[in-house]
């Protein structure tokens, strides 16, 4: 229902998230986490959802912003994309978040819309989700309970469904520090603003010759992100030649799931994930030489 | 919840009680009454709503008003400083950036944010920054050139960049003091600075709002409407249902009147209009919308022609047996004799997509009702005059009772080129509750409404001479109508009738049908019928050359239209340059060094095309008269009454002129080659015209923007009446000067005898002796069609028209040989649109055309499930080209002068669209080896039959 006000909302604009847990637990399903909204108001307006208490993230600074750890660094939930593509760190060890962050959406959605929202909402589509998977990601849940660690693999459950529990927040998002070199490859049927009919992410480490570790991960073809399983049983150890290639994108290929809808049948987004999978190998194995 | 917040608006503290789900967007607009921001989607997909939050651009809709509290807002209002335009909107308006305007507040906001964080952008910095903002109009030419002046601008503030116009400009043969110039449009500072009021802009005190409900299923027997819930809720005013309105039925064709003005005992299309509501204010009006109980037993629906016209399919309408529409049969010559004499004969048949106008401003109509029973209609139309003669014919009052005001509109492309559910609704709501009510679609509601491009089944035959001189062409056509006559027979007229007129086709024959389906009514969208035809026949024409070994151009060379030609069908083509177009697009192109020497996976393509210059004859029969009290009108090739007509009124001191003339400016730019025209005629600078084109009550009428008319048929209107007042003018001048009446010219504002430009007497100050003598100064025009267009079958009268236009686009692209994905890297294009009044406006819309019409070509298309439900009715399911899409556009003008047109100007607005598809198709054919014939040409169907293509080939490498 566009192009009205939504009626019977309150928004909350807690300042610490306890304050945020406590409004959580009070209205318990009927409340929502604001972060950027461009998920949450839109599913809003065209009534996919119909939650009545928004807790907004705005005002809890804790949760904004890219510091760097011991192990890598840590991401804020409340981090807008476009923060994202600013900073110097996540630019020089993380190039892969720069490649999946710059086609999404628009500068506008780019400005308010969070890493957090990204993958608190786990639209199949979403873009920064496969680099995640293959970046080794982790995610920081905190409730009034205290804090707990998914890694990125265990926090989808399907379609717009996550292990977030009601109560609890997405803090943040630590990355282990970088190795191998990750890459992001999309296929959309627009060139900007548009969503991803498949998209794969590949993490190559070559150790000389050989490939050390290989991780590919999927989006946009199954229910949730998914990390391709046995891609290192046929890479590791060996020198990345086409035939291995031409293996993993088959792999990649059969553990894709994905439907027929109107941007892409399901037979197309297979073939796309081979295509995909093959160019980000390969571009990956490059980026490591 | 209403909570208090307090925005700095560009610098002013506004405190607003705001709800708690209030948009930024609709605080901004309601809240504060700044209407330069607007709404097109609702949803983030468009940008037209984006204003720069704390100095980052956002989407307005997208932020709650709650979460701005505090924060400093930007918005268009803001940028220009007492009085002086900012750099960004003054390079909007002078390199033609803005047309419609309705993106603009939205694109100046992201391109100013952009422009202080980085003074330098590159040309990807800049799409990336303006990606997030849809314009519908410009083909983002004009804004990228704009974007190129602010970055080019020195440190004086001069700017180093050429302007469009300069860069663009050709010399013509004659001169002129202000037509073939390429002034900034008259409105195009009000739209850069928000000031430009659209419908949905109108306050009217005291004023309510609208919704209409539409039907849920795509076909049913509508048994009762329960409203008592809904009008039993607070803040509800009114509904109204379909036992509240009269039996009259509507629509735009009379012969074919078949809508209810709400649903008496059928629905029979997802959205089709069942009841309205008006309650105090939008919101209440949309929740009241879920109260209305509906008892709907639900029918079959046919949503595909095929289906619809099988045996024993469930009717549409019980008055179109096997749900016919029309059926067209025109046989002009002997085709069949003449595809046994043929050289080579050819047949393929071409599937097209439905594609919807999506105008950024969404339908919006504002009704209120006079004392004396006069109706007050606001309407974003691109016809007022046929919307006042619809709203006659359902109110059952004269056409003097009724004024529509036309305030700017937001790009229509066809899609406002009818009288609307809103128009209606909003007049009998605001009658029965005596207060003003404003009625606006969604996004959503647009598509259910409907009114877009049929989609068309086609088969062409086309027969030619071992030289590729055609012979003979046979068209079958099937075209996919939805629940509604609308537009439609026309369509399907013109769908056959402009084949004949881009090539010498000696033999032709077109067999069409127009199907109703229980999808909304199609309707007349830019290029009305016939780019599906003319995409169709390219292909198969370039087909035919590839085959035979001619170049494409070449065999285009061979059969071209020429001047003073009369067609098969009878269609009377006055000026024809086409053959220059084809020859200087091939040239600019370099056509001869790439055609045929691309490597793999790069096309270059041709498509031709061309439309009328204005319809010949008015939609509705006989004169300006409320249809019940016509005698049925028989036909004569004649125009009955004028199709144009102006009024030029010179204030009482000599410095102004009003021009006063009903012609839509719905963003192609009526109003300023009207202007051109006018101060052309009269001698005088168009700085001192004022046109008034948006009020029914000022100014006479003109049929509207459609069938490309308004610059030759308005600009003879327009130029007659200024002609008039300086007739009215000559005596005194004459007196002054000492010479004869007949020698007077005027020019540049002043007045002298032919030949002595020295001797001169003030223009102004002649209108001033006229007025002391005579009172008011004021000149009339008029202009009618000539008469006996068209030949005497069934249907001759569609594609009539003064005059044609002609063009040849080339089109130069990539494909990913994986993927199928296409970018389009280039298009060359050369036009004939006879003498061009505004150079600048003709080459946007070209580019608009041009990017327009590739995104139809390769990604839009409107989709139904098999129920009839809508599966993309939002601008992220059903795309439009970004800026970062559209292709580098190269736009020229051939040199052209029709003796039929006003300063020898013909058309551009549709003509532009219709190369492109051939030529878009062409050059995936050439990148790919194959051609895809059915629409829209998706990187999945280029996959999937170029796999095709490879196995053919292999299994024929296997069995050789
Ligand atoms: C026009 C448009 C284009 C888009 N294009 C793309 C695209 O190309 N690629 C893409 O991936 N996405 C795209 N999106 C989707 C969306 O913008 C992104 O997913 C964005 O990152 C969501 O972030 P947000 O902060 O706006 O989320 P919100 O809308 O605020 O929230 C999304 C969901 O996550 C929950 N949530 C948010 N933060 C947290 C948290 N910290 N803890 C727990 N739950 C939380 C919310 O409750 C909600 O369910 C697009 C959206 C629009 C409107
Ligand atoms: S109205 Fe906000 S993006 Fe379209
Ligand atoms: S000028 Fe951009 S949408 Fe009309």
């Amino acid at each position: 229902m566009i192009g009205t006000c939504l009626g019977g909302l309150t928004v909350y604009k807690p300042t610490t998230l306890e304050d945020a847990f406590a409004i959580l637990i009070e209205h318990g399903s009927d409340a929502a986490i604001l972060a950027g909204g461009t998920d949450l108001l839109v599913d809003l307006r065209v009534q996919r959802r119909d939650e009545h208490h928004l807790v907004s993230l705005a005002n809890i600074t804790e949760l904004r912003g890219v510091t760097e750890t011991e192990n890598g660094v840590s991401i804020g939930a409340a981090t807008t994309l476009n923060d994202l593509l600013h900073s110097d760190v996540i630019q020089q060890n993380y190039p892969a978040i720069i490649e999946a962050t710059q086609v999404m959406g628009s500068n506008q959605i780019r400005n308010t819309g969070t890493i957090g929202g990204n993958i608190a909402s786990a639209v199949p589509s979403a873009d920064l989700p496969p680099v995640l998977l293959v970046l080794g990601a982790e995610v920081v849940l905190a409730s009034k309970d205290g804090e707990r660690t998914v890694p990125i693999c265990e926090f989808f459950q399907g379609v717009r469904k996550t292990c977030v529990a009601i109560g609890e927040i997405v803090k943040s998002i630590s990355l282990p520090n970088p190795s191998g070199s990750a890459v992001y490859e999309r296929f959309d049927l627009r060139q900007g603003n548009s969503l991803a009919v498949a998209a794969v992410a590949a993490n190559i480490t070559m150790d000389g010759d050989t490939v050390a570790d290989a991780k590919v991960a999927l989006g946009a073809v199954a229910p949730t992100p998914e990390i391709v399983e046995g891609v290192n049983a046929i890479l590791c150890g060996n020198t990345c030649n086409d035939n291995l290639v031409h293996e993993v994108a088959q792999l990649a290929t059969q553990a894709s799931n994905p439907i027929t809808d109107l941007r892409g049948s399901a037979q197309y987004r297979r073939e796309l994930v081979g295509i995909l999978t093959t160019r980000a190998i390969k571009r990956s194995v490059e980026a490591e030489q | 919840m209403k909570t208090r917040v307090t925005l700095h608006i560009n610098g002013d503290k506004r405190e607003l009680l705001v709800e708690s789900g209030e948009s930024l967007l609709d605080a901004i607009r309601y809240g504060a009454g700044l209407t330069g921001t607007k709404r097109a989607c609702g949803v983030g997909d468009c940008g037209a709503c984006t204003v720069i939050l704390d100095g980052e651009p956002v989407n307005s809709c997208l932020v709650l008003a709650t979460m701005a509290d505090g924060c400093e807002v930007r918005t268009v209002e803001g940028l220009a400083k007492n009085g002086i335009l900012s750099g960004v909107q003054e390079a909007m308006v002078k390199e033609g950036g803005i047309q419609c305007g309705f993106c603009t507040p939205g694109m100046e906001m992201s391109a100013t944010a952009l422009l202080e964080q980085n003074p330098n952008p590159t040309t990807d910095e800049i799409k990336d920054a303006l990606a997030g903002n849809l314009c519908r109009c410009t083909g983002y030419g004009g804004i990228m050139r704009a974007m190129d002046r602010c970055v080019n601008r020195n440190d004086d503030g001069t700017c180093s960049k050429k302007s469009a116009h300069e860069s663009f400009e050709k010399n013509t043969k004659e001169k002129h003091d202000t037509v073939g110039i390429s002034i900034p449009r008259v409105d195009a500072i009000d739209k850069a600075t928000g000031r430009a009021i659209y419908t949905g802009d109108v306050v009217l005190p005291n004023m309510v709002h609208g919704v209409i409900v539409g039907s849920p299923v795509a076909h049913g027997i509508l048994k009762n409407v329960d409203t008592s819930k809904a009008l039993a809720m607070e803040g509800v005013l009114a509904v109204i249902t379909g036992k509240d309105v009269d039996d009259t039925l509507y629509g735009v064709s009379p012969a074919r009147y078949d809508e209810h003005l709400l649903a008496k005992d059928k629905v029979r299309h997802v959205g089709d209009p069942i009841c309205a509501i008006a309650a105090i204010d939008e919101t209440t009006a949309r929740k009241a919308m879920d109260l209305i109980e509906l008892d709907i037993e639900e029918l079959p629906a046919v949503l595909n022609p095929e289906q619809a016209m099988a045996n024993g399919a469930p009717l549409v309408h019980d008055r179109f047996a096997n749900n016919v529409n029309t059926h067209v049969n025109q046989e002009f010559g002997d085709v069949e004799k003449a595809f046994d004499e043929s050289y080579m004969v050819k047949e393929e048949t071409f599937t097209g997509n439905h594609i919807y106008q999506c105008p950024m401003e969404p339908n919006t109509s504002v009704a209120t009702w006079d004392p004396d029973g006069t109706l007050v209609l606001y309407s974003s139309t691109q016809v007022p005059h046929y919307v006042q003669y619809m709203m006659a014919h359902v109110l059952h009052i004269p056409l003097g009772k009724i004024r529509i005001i036309r305030p700017a509109v937001g790009g229509g492309f066809g899609g406002k080129a009818a009288t609307t559910p809103l128009d209606i609704c909003s007049a009998l709501l605001s009658k029965k509750i005596g207060r003003p009510v404003r009625m606006e679609h969604t996004r959503e509601e647009m598509f259910k409404y409907g009114r877009g491009r049929h989609k068309q089944h086609m088969t062409f035959k086309v027969g030619v001479d071992e030289n590729g001189v055609i012979k003979a062409c046979a068209a079958k056509i099937y075209l996919d109508g939805g629940a509604y006559s609308s537009f439609g027979v026309a369509t399907a007229y013109y769908a056959g009738s402009m084949m004949p007129t881009l090539y010498h086709i000696p033999n032709y024959k077109y067999d069409g049908f127009r199907i109703m389906t229980n999808k909304p009514a199609c309707g007349a969208m830019r290029g009305h019928g016939v780019p599906q035809p003319r995409f169709a026949f390219e292909c198969l024409l370039t087909m035919v050359s590839e085959e035979m070994g001619i170049d494409p151009i070449e065999i285009r060379r061979r059969n071209a239209m020429t001047e003073n030609t009369m067609t098969v069908n009878q269609m009377d083509i006055g000026s024809c340059e086409y053959l220059a177009t084809l020859n200087e697009t091939a040239k600019e192109a370099n056509w001869d060094d790439k055609y045929g020497t691309l490597p793999s996976g790069s096309g270059i393509g041709v498509g031709c095309g061309g439309f009328v210059s204005g319809a010949g004859y008015c939609i509705y029969r006989g004169q300006v008269q409320v249809q019940y009290e016509k005698q049925p009108e028989k036909f004569i090739k004649k125009s009955i009454f004028p199709h144009a007509n102006a009024i030029v009124k010179i204030s009482e001191d000599g410095t102004a002129a009003v021009l006063m003339i009903g012609a839509a400016e719905i963003g192609q730019g009526s109003d300023t080659v009207l202007t051109q025209m006018c101060a052309e005629s009269l001698g005088i600078s168009p700085d001192k015209i004022r046109i008034r084109s948006g009020d029914s009550d000022i100014s006479p009428i003109d049929l509207g923007s459609y069938s490309s008319r308004v610059t030759l048929m308005g600009g003879h209107a327009v130029s007659r009446a200024a002609n008039d007042a300086i007739d009215k003018m000559r005596p005194y001048a004459a007196a002054m000067l000492g010479c004869e009446e007949d020698a007077v010219r005027a020019k540049d504002g002043k007045m002298f005898a032919d030949g002595n430009e020295v001797d001169t007497v003030l223009w102004e100050e002649v209108a001033r002796q006229f007025f002391n003598e005579n009172g008011p100064l004021v000149g009339t025009g008029c202009y009618k069609p000539p008469d006996g267009l068209g030949g005497d079958y069934k249907g001759a009268t569609v594609g009539t028209s003064p005059a044609y236009s002609f063009g040849t686009s080339v089109c130069e692209l990539d494909v990913d040989m994986e993927t199928g994905k296409v970018s389009v890297n280039k298009f060359t294009d050369y036009h004939d649109c006879g003498r061009a009044i505004n150079p600048q406006a003709v080459h946007g819309q070209v580019e608009g055309a041009i990017v327009m019409t590739t995104g139809e070509t390769l990604m839009e298309d409107v989709c139904f499930d098999d129920k009839g439900q809508l599966l993309n009715g939002d601008l992220h399911g059903y795309l439009l080209m970004t800026i970062k899409d559209a292709p580098d556009i190269f736009s020229g003008i051939v040199d052209s002068y029709e003796h039929r047109g006003p300063y020898g100007a013909k058309e551009i607005g549709e003509g532009s669209t219709l190369p492109v598809l051939g030529a878009v198709a062409h050059a995936i054919a050439n990148a790919t080896g194959v051609w895809i014939t059915d629409l829209p040409i998706t990187p999945e169907k280029i996959c999937n039959a170029m796999k095709k293509k490879i196995a053919k080939e292999q299994v024929a490498a296997a069995t050789s």
